[in-house]
């Protein structure tokens, strides 16, 4: 489930609390379904017992709200293994797509980044091109038609997105390096 | 199999811009690669200068072995009649000719006799589908029927290169289809290579490899945009 | 194949042609009826017309016919203008489909050539034609006109085929830099800003006036060193008037306070060549009536020295009425003015379809305008302006320009004064006087008030074209131009 990668890609930057592992992920992924608090804490636990994440320290406070954990080095290898692997290119953006090129961009650096999405953007277009030949072909039926431009239309709009989002963030570095 | 058409570090400036920053391009017989890039990366400009219509300021363009960029316009007027097609993104047919004369026209200029032309001039209009067009001027007929006389036209000398230049961008998705179908289905039947600019990932997808062109140079990472560096 | 490309064409491509051919015709016409005037040779009166009968009257109507024939030739070159740009974009077309340069300028020069050459065969008829019906001999044997002389062999070639190669040449000219790109007018051309060295061809043909001898009266080989050098004058003035339509769309532009004058300076800035277009046939006429109003003067001034020595009451009585003294002076003034009008007819012909196809032209500018919310009474005001400024600036030079260049080949004129000087040294009863003979040199130009009525009347006309041509927008600016070309 992608929302474990999403917090340790977050983590990755930082050690944080629970709390603002939260804030920080419906911040980053506004229109995607807010994580519950009890789903934070469940995935955190899970990451925790896999190795890939570890309780950094206490506050005086107590309580769950107040622990920070931290990425392990575990968890930075399956981050990358994770970040290289490519999105099977489907015809609906999948939230795995959107969390992948988001986490790329805020938290990988540019090489990594460009690396990823390079291939992202290479393995839609041998799809793309699958699917045009396909069409030429002389006997398929009207169903079959409206079905491969179904595909084709969606994977075209995960292109254009993928250069606007591109976009969006080169904007972004410049303001933030100014 | 060595390519019939390169490009090596083509260079072009117009005005204060550079539109072209040193672009290398192969392309084997019968091939069909996609330009691809943003509006104003210099995709137009690339394909300008592989057909010899304008002459690059720097680099070098060669077909056949034979280079392109440093002989006089008469030359490469006969070269882009007779061996190379030329696809625009709006026809440019002649407006007072009908379709028949327009696609037989390169025939035509060439000095070839009325009868053959016309007869060669039918024969591609009806491969195309638009038989019924041939004798239509060009302003009556709908945006596909036009760019499909256009290919015949580009087609009818039989070239070993077809350039095309956003050969759909003005049409609708359909018939852009039907167009690019017919182009690639003819080029394959020719051997004719092609070279499509266009920015529409679903017409590059017709290619079997593409280029992608950012701010006139060639992107390596196909993305056409620079991550992080603010370009 | 060529012939059938270089036919090939739109309504606006008929009308080109049909008046190439046209002015072809009539240039030739006038050409080949000066060059008939300049053979006759003949010591006695022997035609009815009196201004065929003496040498320098003979002179003086060839020349005036020359002179004449630029507007009509300026006329001529404008014609080919018309629908260039749908033209050029044909020719790119053809371009691109793998036409040769050279093939593409020899389609647009052989349709130019082939009109002119057939105005040109039009107008050899019409003389042929006119030489057997005018052949009249009146009671005393007399003919009417010089229908039993031919032109000089040499310059009746020169005429007959220097005209269609002459078109064609120009036509070729024009569209030199197709040499370079098929794309033609695809990437926006910058109209090159033009420079003001055409206007030297001014100078340089008033030189020629001013250094011809015309006091042994003119021969045939100055008479056309004089067309030539009128000319180049002619070929000045609308080849620099591109230089001063821009300069005055800048003035224009730093003057002007309303939407319309903002409008019109910026066209005049951007495109200045359409004012050399429209209105550079009508400078040439302006030229040639500031000629003509030379002229006239001269003869004034003639009858004044004459009036002054007393001529007889009766003559006295009839210019005190008004009548015309000398049947030379009235047949010649009556056929300047007559040239004149008639050049200034066919200039504003030329007016009318430069403006109109200018507007056409600029249909989906207009359109676009128009739907802006830009009123339509804004619009021909704009036009107004664009087209009256430039000729405002220009037509009274262009007179002035004329009249100066005849006053340097009409003779100049002195007047003799006699006057009785008593002699100082003698006193007292019958003394002498000597009789003072001195020369008054008698100054003529212009008359003032004349020049400044035919240049309110070119700009009036050219008001009143630009006025029609700016009615005709109320049909023309349908916003369903303004769907993709």
């Amino acid at each position: 489930m992608s929302a474990s990668y999403v917090l340790l890609g977050l983590l990755a930057r930082g050690p944080m609390h629970g709390y603002e592992l939260k804030h920080a992920y419906d911040q980053r992924l506004p229109r995607a379904k807010p994580l519950a608090f009890g789903q934070v804490y469940s995935t955190l636990g899970r990451l925790e017992r896999d190795g890939l994440v570890t309780q950094a320290g206490q506050d005086q406070a107590g309580g769950p709200e107040r622990t920070t954990f931290a990425i392990t080095g575990e968890g930075r290898a399956a981050l990358e293994a994770w970040l290289s692997d490519v999105e099977a290119p489907a015809p609906y953006v999948t939230s795995a797509l959107l969390s992948k090129v988001v986490v790329a961009l805020l938290v990988a650096d540019p090489a990594r980044a460009t690396e990823y999405l390079s291939a992202q953007q290479q393995a839609h277009t041998t799809r793309m091109r699958e699917l045009t030949r396909l069409k030429s072909d002389q006997d398929l039926t009207v169903g079959d038609h409206i079905a491969v431009d179904y595909a084709l239309t969606h994977l075209d709009a995960d292109l254009r997105w993928l250069q606007s989002a591109l976009h969006r963030v080169a904007d972004l570095h410049r303001e933030v390096r100014s | 199999m060595s390519p019939i058409l390169t490009a090596r570090d083509v260079t072009k400036t117009f005005g204060v811009q550079p539109a072209l920053r040193g672009v290398d391009l192969d392309l084997h017989e019968g091939e069909i690669v996609a330009v691809r890039g943003r509006s104003g990366c210099g995709k137009s400009t690339l394909l300008h200068c592989l057909s010899g219509i304008i002459r690059p300021d720097g680099g070098q363009v060669h077909f056949r072995g034979e280079r392109l960029d440093d002989t006089g316009e008469a030359h490469r007027s006969e070269l882009r009649r007779t061996r190379f097609g030329v696809l625009l993104q709006h026809g440019h047919l002649v407006a007072e000719l009908t379709a028949a004369e327009n696609v037989a026209l390169p025939l035509l200029l060439g000095g070839g006799s009325r009868r053959a032309a016309l007869a060669a001039a039918a024969t591609w209009l009806g491969r195309l589908g638009v038989a019924e067009a041939a004798e239509q001027i060009p302003g009556r007929l709908s945006g596909g029927q036009s760019q499909r006389v256009a290919l015949a036209r580009a087609m009818v000398t039989q070239p070993e290169v077809l350039f095309a230049d956003e050969p759909t961008g003005a049409l609708d998705s359909l018939a852009g289809e039907l167009v690019m179908q017919l182009l690639t289905r003819v080029a394959r039947e020719q051997g004719t290579a092609v070279v499509v600019v266009t920015h529409d990932a679903t017409i590059a997808a017709y290619a079997e490899r593409e280029l992608v062109l950012r701010d006139g140079a060639v992107d390596p990472t196909g993305l056409g945009v620079a991550v992080g560096t603010g370009a | 194949m060529l012939v059938r490309l270089a036919v090939a064409g739109t309504r606006t491509d008929r009308v080109r042609v049909a008046l190439t051919i046209a002015t072809a015709t009539l240039a030739t016409v006038m050409l080949l009826v000066a060059a008939t005037v300049l053979a006759v040779d003949v010591p006695e009166p022997r035609y009815q017309v009196v201004l065929l009968n003496h040498f320098d009257l003979r002179q003086t109507v060839a020349a005036t016919l020359l002179l004449v024939s630029l507007p009509v030739l300026a006329l001529a070159a404008q014609a080919g203008r018309i629908g260039a740009p749908a033209r050029q974009r044909r020719l790119a077309a053809l371009r691109l489909a793998g036409a040769t340069p050279r093939q593409v300028v020899t389609i647009a020069a052989a349709e130019t050539g082939v009109a002119a050459a057939l105005g040109t065969g039009l107008g050899l008829a019409a003389c042929l034609a006119g030489r057997v019906l005018l052949h009249q001999r009146n009671p005393d044997g007399r003919l009417w006109l010089p229908t039993d002389v031919s032109p000089w062999p040499w310059l009746l070639v020169l005429i007959l085929v220097g005209l269609p190669v002459a078109a064609a040449s120009v036509a070729a000219l024009l569209l030199r830099h197709m040499q370079h790109s098929p794309l033609g007018v695809a990437r926006a051309a910058e109209t090159p800003v033009p420079k003001p060295w055409p206007l030297l061809f001014v100078p340089l043909g008033f030189a020629v006036f001013a250094v011809v001898e015309t006091r042994d009266g003119m021969s045939g080989s100055v008479v056309l060193r004089l067309f030539f050098g009128g000319a180049v004058t002619a070929a000045g003035l609308v080849l620099g008037m591109a230089w001063l339509s821009h300069q005055a769309g800048r003035l224009l532009h730093r003057v002007g306070r309303g939407p319309a004058t903002l409008l019109a300076a910026r066209r005049l800035t951007a495109d200045p060549w359409s004012g050399s277009r429209t209105v550079g046939v009508l400078l040439v006429c302006g030229l040639v009536a500031g000629g003509g109003l030379g002229m006239r003067d001269h003869y004034a001034a003639q009858l004044r020295i004459w009036l002054r020595h007393e001529p007889p009451p009766e003559l006295m009585e009839r210019v005190r009425q008004g009548e015309p003294i000398d049947p030379f002076f009235a047949s010649g003034l009556k056929g300047i003015s007559l040239a004149v009008g008639v050049a200034a007819a066919i200039a504003a012909i030329g007016v009318l379809t430069a403006l109109l196809e200018a507007v056409a032209a600029r249909r989906r500018a207009f359109a676009t305008l128009t739907a802006a919310g830009v009123r339509r009474r804004v619009l021909a005001q704009a036009l107004l302006w664009q087209a009256v400024l430039p000729v405002a600036l220009m037509m009274p030079a262009a007179v002035l320009l004329g009249a100066g260049m005849v006053q340097q080949i009409l003779p100049e004129m002195y007047d003799t004064v006699f006057t009785e000087v008593p002699d100082p040294a003698c006193t007292g009863g019958a003394c002498r006087s000597e009789m003072r003979i001195e020369y008054r040199y008698e100054t003529w130009f212009v008359d003032w008030t004349e020049v400044a009525l035919v240049s309110a009347a070119g700009i009036g006309l050219v008001a009143l074209i630009a006025g029609l041509a700016a009615a005709t927008l109320r049909t023309r600016t349908d916003l369903q131009d303004l769907r993709t070309a």
